[in-house]
């Protein structure tokens, strides 16, 4: 890994929980909220993760 | 911030709109200087050619402003903010190819939280150019500046 997490955290993002908590509220809303139903979603975030290589 | 175009695109998602001006408030509080955060996100908006976000100001960069394109050679411009336009470039053309040696340059000139959240803002604001750019209204293409 590039960038060594915290003491006791799993990512760089443990480092400001706080922001990557906001962060997190806002990627769940695009997930749970709208008209589009979820395995529409799955279908295009799939295709933007195999666009840009990431196998996360 | 004034950015009518980002709140007429978010008009239709309430919830969403309302949580992302959470994380954009997170972003701009302090936590990171504004003006490297400004650096990255004029540059975004410039590789991006996104005209809504290239409109605004978020924080006082002075002369760099003008400068950005000019940051590998110009004198205006530290090391740490180079090292970030250099990873932001990279991330924003092609993130697969982000390299060691420009994650590097970001471990060098930044602490482990400022890296956090200078993450999550490079990639906040390039989606927003993105969502704007392929929803917003229709403009007529623009050839890059010369210096861009």
């Amino acid at each position: 890994m590039r960038i060594v997490p915290p003491d006791g955290g799993q990512s760089l993002f443990d480092y400001d929980p706080e922001l990557f908590s906001a962060f997190n509220t806002l990627y769940g809303t695009l997930w749970t909220d709208g008209a589009v139903d979820q395995a529409t979603k799955e279908v295009g975030r799939l295709r933007n993760a195999n666009l840009v290589d990431c196998g996360i | 911030m004034s950015d009518n175009t980002l709140d007429e695109l978010f008009a239709p998602l309430p919830k969403a709109h309302e949580h992302y001006r959470a994380l954009d408030e997170q972003i701009w509080d302090g936590r990171l200087d504004p003006a490297l955060l400004e650096l990255c996100r004029v540059r975004i908006a410039m590789l991006h050619r996104c005209g809504p976000q290239l409109a605004l100001q978020r924080a006082d960069i002075g002369a760099k402003r003008a400068a950005i394109a000019q940051w590998p050679t110009s004198p205006l411009f530290s090391a740490t903010e180079r090292a970030v336009l250099r990873f932001t470039e990279q991330y924003v053309i092609d993130a697969q190819g982000v390299s060691d040696a420009d994650a590097a340059g970001v471990v060098g000139g930044l602490s482990g939280p400022e890296i956090a959240d200078f993450t999550v803002a490079i990639g906040t604001f390039d989606a927003i150019c993105r969502f704007t750019l392929a929803l917003g209204p229709e403009v007529p293409a623009q050839p890059p500046a010369q210096d861009a």
